[in-house]
């Protein structure tokens, strides 16, 4: 550790040589009388109307003022505008505070300097997300900035014991990660497992929590093991529930510890809404999750190899439309679900504006178009149509890809050995959703295991007064949720 | 990563084996048939298929739009006679989706049984057809009759079968399990609706039927057919159809016309309650039957005041005359005329005086039958007249008359 020397020109010259002389590093030196005061800031991260306003005019003023001082270096550190203020003696602190939007003021002829927080606010500021949007509920979304996320939660929790502890990942990045959980609520066990695995990363950089998927996920499974989200009441409710959150810097999606299955058929705004509408939405969920992984492959095992199952008035005309299509049914849905697939890519890719094309394109080929055409039949354009519009009515995208996984797994089997392989394809995804676990708790509690008490809001909700425990497979301290007497 | 591999492997030959035990067929490459007739000559056995998804004209797919074809084909027994078919058909036969299949008079009088393995041994079929008998007429042309209100034949026949059937009675919506089990079951007959065609089949056979507002042949249901055993006896009267399909509560609703005065009064029959109970009291085999209902007037024509309790409770005791007559006259017919027990009577003694049913098995349709004593209580609630208090000719003629 190099420590600062005590000229302010050979500092300088460290700093710029360190930083490969960037076009970003400003450097002013003042001079009054016998004390010479260098500023050191990064242009980029540091916001140029708090250096000039107040941070130079303050000390231009503590100068005027103490002009005849000996310990100039003490003075400033002690009479300076800012709330946010350090002394650091080694250039790799000093350049970290420096990228961190800090402005460090270096006297001549002591080897330290102090550093004062000028940050400029490099975010665009708090909006309504984009990804998971509500119709009942808080509009306000996760940013890239972390002081802001935090600031979001703390909003809404004001409970003295929702802790955040700060740790420091990536050689390069030096991301801020924040763990944040309440704490006579939470299972610190958890909490202290998610540290341990956290200090064990080792890389240059993390750029978005979603790197970090894979360091605390040790099982392989294309079923997503922690909710991400944009929205604050969402990770409140969490935290709440004694869950742990995980916030990134830099990234406006906070992963949610533990997530389970059935979180992924929960919507934040279903506390919102009365409990018995709420109910219906989520059944049509739950239907989704069936249609979207059966529907194809129940469509090619009874097409296939159990047609007596087809009801004799629909036999006949699904018979008929199948007439001149020159493919096995599998490779008809196959066909049309790559094709949904690719259109589905190429709007995620291409900017707004060119979406209409898509559209339209897309909207001629897998419908019309092709039938006409004799390539597939109509019948499955609309199973495909039905099966790609269930499968998007989950909010979480990893979801969403880990049914499109499944479901060709359905279809494969369902190919080769009809309505068996459909059963046997089930049987095999139950097997692997009961063998995942996360932190301990297996993923598809409260079914498997079975919790009795905490189905209240398992697939239906009961009425929020009703709820009056918290789950417990979470954690077991602190179980009261609610306390309130119905009145008659 | 050994096991791995073990594992997939064993899945995949798992997976593989068990495409034999189904059987992988594109629809496309199936004849789907929906109607079935047999008919015999020269000792051959004459089968004819309607296949359904015969031609998908231009790109409409709609069902109605769809043509059907017969094929026929001959054989010693009904499989050689599919074999037959196949010969001429580039699809394979399908009889998973049969709707109705139609049966020749002459077989059905002398070997029905023969002619019925074939479709219950079938793992493809679904045994929950309609099985009718072609009256006066030749099974295959049953088949050929282009129908104008459904596609195809079959669909017109069964659909026709169902309605008749619920609402009626005259007919009655038998599917082949139903008449297997009656063909096997102790002491019990069975009966099959029968099928005419009204006009001639040349005309039917075209395409041009459809294409005038009064098709010139049509298929018209027939009363039931009356089988001792596996032997066609002949057939039964509307009114009589109607009674056996009551009494044995294969209909849910039925009509009756008494005559009142010089006019016809109609009657709606619904919620049949039937208790069929026998007894051997002094070795006398007696049948207790209790028949009660409800009633609904549908048309009325005569002067008569309805809002008089006492006509009312004449009317309805007309109305149990009636029936009890019609009951007692259908019965009648069986014992006497067909001598055979299709209502399921002597399946009832079976039950209750096993030993005495064993001895007398071999002679109750021809000698006990006869002889069974009927005990038949009727009793008919005139529950509404419909959307009319009193008849519009006495609205219009005055109250003078009684």
């Amino acid at each position: 550790m190099k420590k600062i020397e005590k000229n302010i020109d050979k500092v300088f010259l460290t700093i710029q040589k360190m930083n490969g002389k960037s076009s970003d590093i400003k450097k002013r030196k003042i001079e009054q009388d016998q004390h010479q005061i260098g500023i050191l800031f990064l242009q980029s991260v540091s916001s140029d109307d708090k250096i000039s306003d107040i941070l130079i005019h303050s000390i231009m003023e503590l100068l005027e003022q103490n002009k005849n001082s000996k310990d100039i270096f003490h003075t400033l550190y002690n009479s300076l505008y800012n709330g946010t203020i350090a002394e650091v003696t080694t250039y790799s602190e000093l350049f970290y505070y420096l990228v961190n939007g800090f402005t460090a003021i270096l006297v001549e002829g002591i080897g330290k300097a102090i550093v004062v927080e000028t940050k400029s606010t490099l975010d665009r500021g708090i909006q309504e997300s984009s990804t998971e949007t509500s119709l009942r509920g808080p509009k306000d979304s996760f940013t890239e900035n972390i002081v802001v996320n935090l600031g979001l939660i703390r909003k809404r929790i004001k409970d003295p014991n929702l802790y955040f502890e700060e740790l420091l990942v990536g050689r390069r990045s030096k991301s801020k990660i924040n763990i944040g959980y309440i704490s006579d609520i939470a299972d610190n066990n958890h909490v202290k497992k998610l540290k341990e695995k956290l200090n064990k990363i080792d890389i240059d950089g993390i750029l978005d929590s979603g790197n970090l998927r894979s360091f605390l996920n040790s099982q392989k499974s294309s079923f997503p093991k922690m909710l991400s989200t944009e929205r604050p009441d969402l990770v409140c409710g969490a935290l709440l529930e004694g869950k742990i959150v995980l916030l990134v810097e830099n990234s406006p999606y906070v992963l949610i510890f533990p997530t389970l299955f059935v979180d992924f058929i929960h919507s934040s705004d279903d506390y919102y809404q009365k409990s018995q509408n709420v109910n219906f939405s989520r059944f049509l969920r739950v239907l989704g999750l069936f249609l979207t992984l059966f529907v194809p492959a129940a469509y090619i095992a009874i097409m296939t190899y159990n047609p007596e199952m087809i009801p004799d008035k629909l036999f006949i005309s699904v018979a008929v439309q199948r007439e001149g299509v020159p493919f096995p049914t599998a490779i008809e849905i196959l066909i049309l679900g790559i094709t949904f697939e690719l259109l589905r890519e190429c709007d995620l890719r291409m900017p707004t504006k060119m979406g209409t094309a898509i559209s339209v394109v897309g909207g001629l080929v897998l419908g019309d178009a092709a039938v006409n055409a004799g390539i597939v039949s109509p019948f499955a354009v609309i199973i495909v149509a039905i099966t790609s519009v269930a499968g998007l009515l989950f909010s979480d995208i990893d979801m969403i890809n880990a049914l499109r996984w499944w479901r060709l797994i359905f279809i494969f089997f369902a190919s080769i050995c009809g309505m068996i392989g459909v059963v046997i394809a089930g049987i095999l995804l139950l097997t692997h959703l009961s063998t995942l676990e996360t932190f301990g708790v297996p993923y598809l509690t409260p079914f498997a295991p079975l919790y009795y008490q905490e189905q209240n809001d398992a697939i239906l909700l009961q009425e929020n007064s009703k709820i009056k425990k918290r789950p417990r497979y979470f954690t077991t301290k602190n179980k009261t949720r609610l306390n309130w007497e119905e009145k008659s | 990563m050994k096991k791995k591999f073990c594992f997939v492997l064993f899945a995949t030959i798992i997976l593989t084996c068990f495409t034999g035990c189904y059987n992988y067929r594109e629809l496309e490459n199936l004849a789907i048939v929906t109607g079935l007739s047999i008919d015999k000559k020269d000792g051959e056995y004459i089968v004819g298929t309607l296949i359904a998804n015969s031609k998908k004209q231009e790109a409409s797919s709609k069902e109605g739009q769809s043509q059907s074809i017969v094929y026929e084909g001959r054989g010693k027994s009904i499989m050689e006679a599919f074999y037959d078919i196949d010969l001429e058909s580039p699809k394979q036969l399908y009889i998973g989706h049969l709707t109705v299949a139609i049966i020749d008079e002459s077989i059905a009088k002398n070997e029905i049984e023969k002619i019925s393995d074939i479709l219950i041994r079938s793992p493809e079929s679904r045994k929950n057809f309609y099985v009718l008998i072609a009256k006066d007429a030749k099974a295959i042309d049953v088949l050929k009759i282009t129908t104008p209100l459904e596609s195809f034949p079959s669909q017109n026949i069964s659909m026709n079968l169902k309605n008749t059937s619920t609402y009626q009675g005259i007919s009655t919506d038998l599917t082949y399990s139903e008449f297997i089990a009656s063909l096997l079951t102790t002491g019990i007959n069975p009966t099959l609706p029968s099928v005419q065609i009204i006009g001639e089949v040349k005309n039917g056979e075209q395409q041009s039927n459809l294409e005038s507002t009064n098709p010139k042949t049509k298929l018209k249901l027939s009363t039931l057919a009356v089988f001792k055993d596996a032997e066609l006896l002949g057939y039964v009267t509307e009114e009589e159809s109607k009674m056996i399909n009551i009494l044995n509560k294969r209909t849910s609703y039925a009509m009756q016309s008494i005559k009142y005065k010089d006019s016809q009064i109609v009657f709606h029959l619904s919620d049949f309650k039937i208790t069929k109970k026998v007894s051997l009291a002094k070795g006398k085999p007696t049948l207790f039957l209790n028949f009660s209902s409800k009633a609904a007037i549908n048309e009325i024509n005569t002067d008569a005041n309805l809002s008089d309790p006492n006509i009312i409770a004449d009317i309805n005791e007309l109305l149990n005359q009636k029936i009890k007559q019609e009951i007692k006259k259908t019965i009648g017919t069986t014992q006497n005329k067909f001598q055979s027990d299709i209502f399921g009577f002597g399946n009832l003694f079976y039950q209750k005086y096993p030993n005495y049913f064993s001895k007398i098995e071999t002679k109750w349709d021809k000698d006990i039958y006869k002889t069974l004593s009927l005990n038949i209580n009727v009793n008919i609630d005139l529950e509404t007249k419909g959307s009319l208090e009193q008849t519009i000719r006495r609205e219009m003629y005055g109250k003078t008359t009684k």
